[in-house]
């Protein structure tokens, strides 16, 4: 079985246990995630560093709320590339980020189980 | 007491929401830098509060700006939040007023 990418110990600690609040965060990251990440996707495909820069900025956010910090990791990688307008390098940082996206996002019912949604 | 939220990105609004409920603080929240200084120039508004650092129509630098050359009657506690990497802030700008990083 893959490694979690979201640490949902972790997240029920930093929120008290609140499990209803953990619910509605990752139905907010289910429906808003998939639309951030075709943003970066274009503006990766466009080369747009300030673009890149900016939905990695906002994915980092949404991200570390929900604990999954190898994720937001690669995130702040494309962030930096982004703000250093590093084009080359957004392919390949892009690829690794979508990756370890998918492995979250087929993690999410489970945790939505888990916390009684 | 009233704490006024302004951040732009949902999850982490409604994260900052609750935990400051649950320790029995009145919210208020708002989406952007804007509707942030339109809530805490006036001398009744709250009197502290968080913004994220960047926000769509104005940024929270640029909110701390306003309320201070605005909101003359009480002062207004002003909480950036961010996670920019840089070390570089705008703690030079004197229309900010005093800033602790």
């Amino acid at each position: 079985m893959s490694k979690a990418i979201m640490d949902l110990t972790e997240l029920l600690e930093r929120v008290e246990n609140d499990r209803e609040l953990i619910r509605d965060l990752l139905l907010i990251f289910k429906e808003e995630f998939p639309r951030h990440l075709q943003a970066l996707r274009d503006a990766v495909d466009s080369m747009d560093g300030e673009k890149v820069a900016a939905e990695a900025h906002t994915m980092k956010g949404m991200l570390s709320t929900l604990s999954a910090t190898s994720a937001a990791s690669a995130a702040a990688r494309l962030e930096q590339l982004g703000r250093n307008r590093k084009v080359c390098e957004f392919q390949e940082a892009y690829a690794a980020f979508e990756n370890i996206s998918k492995k979250l996002l087929l993690q999410l019912d489970t945790c939505m189980a888990e916390v009684g949604g | 007491m009233r704490i006024l939220i302004a951040e732009d990105e949902m999850m982490s609004r409604k994260m900052l929401q609750k935990t400051l409920e649950r320790a029995g603080y009145e919210v208020t929240v708002v989406e952007n830098g804007r509707q942030a200084a339109d809530q805490l120039c006036p001398a009744d508004g709250p009197r502290l509060a968080l913004l994220d650092w960047v926000m769509p129509e104005l940024d929270g630098p640029g909110v701390c700006r306003e309320v201070r050359k605005r909101n003359a009657q009480s002062y207004v506690y002003l909480v950036l939040l961010t996670s920019k990497e840089s070390k570089k802030t705008s703690s030079q700008d004197s229309n900010l007023g005093p800033m602790i990083t």
